[in-house]
C-alpha cells in the first residue's frame, strides 16, 4: 500500500474501458496501477505486489484465466485477491474463473458502483 | 495520384490526432459527469460531437446508475431524438443503420419502438443494426418483433438469439403465445428460445410441442427439454424416440441423454443398433451418457459400432 490507499492492478487492452475502471477505484480511494495486457500486468503485479487485482478475461499475450493460474503460482502474489471482469457470462466461464483461483467475477457490460462495492467486500474478507 | 493520396493520408493523420487531443481534454468532463452527475460546462460544438462520441463509447461499457446517465446526458441535448429521426428519415442507409447503432450505444429506452419499426427497413444493415441495438437495450416489448425478423429471415437468427438472450427472462411472457402461432417456424423459433431463455416451469408447455403437426417444432421441443425438462417430461420424450422422422428422434435421444434417464438406456440401446445413422449415433451417446459402463458392456454384447465410440469417448474403453 502507499500513503495508507490499497493498491489496486487493473488490467484490460480496452482503454475505455481501463479509464472507466481506474477512475473510479481512484475516486473511490483507491491507488490504482493500469496494464494493458497479461503479460504486463504480471510484471507489474511482481513488482508492487498490489492489494488486489481487476483483471479482464479477454486480453492479448496473456488472457485472464492463465495469468489468475499464474499469480497462484507466485509465492509474494499467491494471496493477492483477484476479481475477474470479463464480456463472457456463460456457467462454464464463470466456473472456470472460480476454478483458477479467481475470488469474485463481473461481468460487462457493468456497473461501476457495484464494481466498487465488490472491492470493498473482497478486501474486507482480507 | 500518390501525391494526394499522401496529402489525403496526412489530413486523415491530422484530424485523428486534433480528435484524440479534443478528447483528452474533454475525459475529465466525461468522468465527472458518469460518476457524479456534474453538468458538463458550455461546450463548442465539435467539442460536443467530441464528448458525444467518448460517452458513447463509453455507454458500451457500462450499465446501472453511471449508463443512465449517458442516457440522461443525451436525452436532455435531444441527440435521441434526432438519432431516431435519423433512422426513420435519412435517404442513405448507412447513414440509418449508423443512427440505429448509436442508439444502442446511448441505450434510452424510449428508442425501443424506434428500432422495431426499424426491423422493417429495407436496407439489411439497418435491420441488423436495429436487432444489436434492441438487444443491448434489453427492451422486453422488443421480443415479438425480434422473433418475427428471425422467422422472416429479415434477421440472421443467431444475433436474435443473441439479443433476446440480452433480453433474458423478461422476453418469456413475449414468447409463449408463439407457441400457437399458425406460423410452424415461429412455433418452432419461440420453442427454441423458450428453452433458453425459460426452466422447468416452461417445460410443460414446451412438452405439448412433442405433440405438434411440425416436425421442426417437435425436434426443438425435444432439445428444449433437454435444457429445461424434467423427470415429468421422460415419457414424452420415451414416446418421440419412436417419430416417424429422424431428426425428431435424434433430440429425443440427446434429451433423454442430457437429463440422464436410466429408465430408457434398453430402447436407447436398441435405437443405437439399429437405427439411421444420425439417430444411431445419439441414441448411443445418450446411452454413455446415462452410463459410460453400461454403453460398454452393450457395446461388447450387441456390437454395436455407436456404442464402441460412445463408450470410447466417455473414457472407458
Amino acid at each position: 500500500m502507499s500513503d495508507g490507499k490499497p493498491t489496486i492492478l487493473v488490467a484490460d487492452d480496452e482503454e475505455d474501458v481501463r479509464e472507466l475502471v481506474s477512475y473510479r477505484l481512484t475516486r473511490s480511494g483507491y491507488d490504482v496501477i493500469d496494464a494493458v495486457d497479461g503479460e504486463e500486468a504480471f510484471r507489474l503485479a511482481a513488482e508492487h505486489v498490489p492489494d488486489l487485482m481487476v483483471l479482464d478475461v479477454m486480453m492479448p499475450r496473456l488472457d485472464g484465466y492463465e495469468l489468475t493460474k499464474r499469480v497462484r503460482a507466485e509465492e509474494s502474489l499467491r494471496s493477492v485477491p483477484v476479481i475477474l471482469l470479463t464480456a463472457r457470462s456463460q456457467e462454464t466461464d464463470v466456473g472456470r474463473g472460480f476454478e483458477v483461483g479467481a475470488d469474485d467475477y463481473l461481468k460487462k457490460p457493468f456497473n461501476p458502483d457495484e464494481l466498487v462495492a465488490r472491492v470493498r467486500a473482497v478486501l474486507g474478507r482480507r | 495520384m500518390l501525391g494526394v493520396l499522401i496529402l489525403r493520408r496526412a489530413h486523415l493523420a491530422r484530424q485523428e490526432r486534433r480528435r484524440r487531443e479534443m478528447e483528452d481534454a474533454l475525459k475529465g468532463i466525461a468522468m465527472e459527469l458518469l460518476h457524479a452527475g456534474a453538468e458538463p460546462p458550455p461546450l463548442g460544438e465539435e467539442e460536443r460531437r467530441a464528448l458525444a462520441d467518448l460517452l458513447g463509447r463509453y455507454a458500451r461499457a457500462l450499465r446501472g446508475p453511471t449508463h443512465d446517465r449517458i442516457v440522461d446526458y443525451f436525452e436532455r441535448e435531444g441527440t435521441v431524438a434526432k438519432e431516431l429521426e435519423v433512422m426513420a428519415g435519412a435517404r442513405a442507409g448507412w447513414r440509418r443503420a449508423a443512427a440505429a447503432f448509436r442508439l444502442g450505444d446511448i441505450g434510452p429506452a424510449s428508442a425501443a419502438g424506434g428500432l422495431c419499426a426499424a426491423l422493417e427497413d429495407p436496407d439489411r444493415d439497418v435491420r441488423i443494426a436495429a436487432g444489436r441495438s434492441l438487444g443491448r437495450l434489453r427492451a422486453p416489448e422488443a421480443t415479438a418483433s425480434l422473433l418475427s425478423a428471425a422467422v422472416d429471415r429479415r434477421l440472421p437468427p443467431a444475433l436474435v438469439r443473441w439479443a433476446l438472450l440480452q433480453i433474458g427472462a423478461p422476453a418469456l411472457p413475449r414468447l409463449l403465445p408463439g407457441l400457437t402461432d399458425d406460423n410452424e417456424r415461429l412455433r418452432a423459433g419461440a420453442v427454441q428460445l423458450i428453452g433458453l431463455l425459460g426452466g422447468p416451469s416452461e417445460a410443460a408447455q414446451i412438452e405439448d410441442g412433442l405433440r405438434d403437426t411440425s416436425a421442426m417444432v417437435r425436434a426443438q421441443a425435444a432439445r428444449a427439454l433437454g435444457r429445461i425438462g424434467g423427470e415429468r417430461n421422460l415419457p414424452a420424450l420415451r414416446t418421440a424416440t419412436w417419430d416417424r422422422i429422424p431428426e425428431v428422434r435424434e433430440a429425443a435421444a440427446e434429451a433423454l441423454g442430457q437429463l440422464r434417464d436410466r429408465d430408457s438406456i434398453e430402447l436407447l440401446a436398441i435405437r443405437a443398433a439399429g437405427d439411421q445413422f444420425e439417430v444411431a449415433r445419439a441414441c448411443a451417446r445418450a446411452v454413455a451418457a446415462i452410463d459410460p459402463e453400461e454403453a460398454a458392456q452393450r457395446a461388447t454384447a450387441t456390437g454395436s459400432v455407436h456404442l464402441f465410440e460412445a463408450a470410447d469417448l466417455a473414457g472407458i474403453l
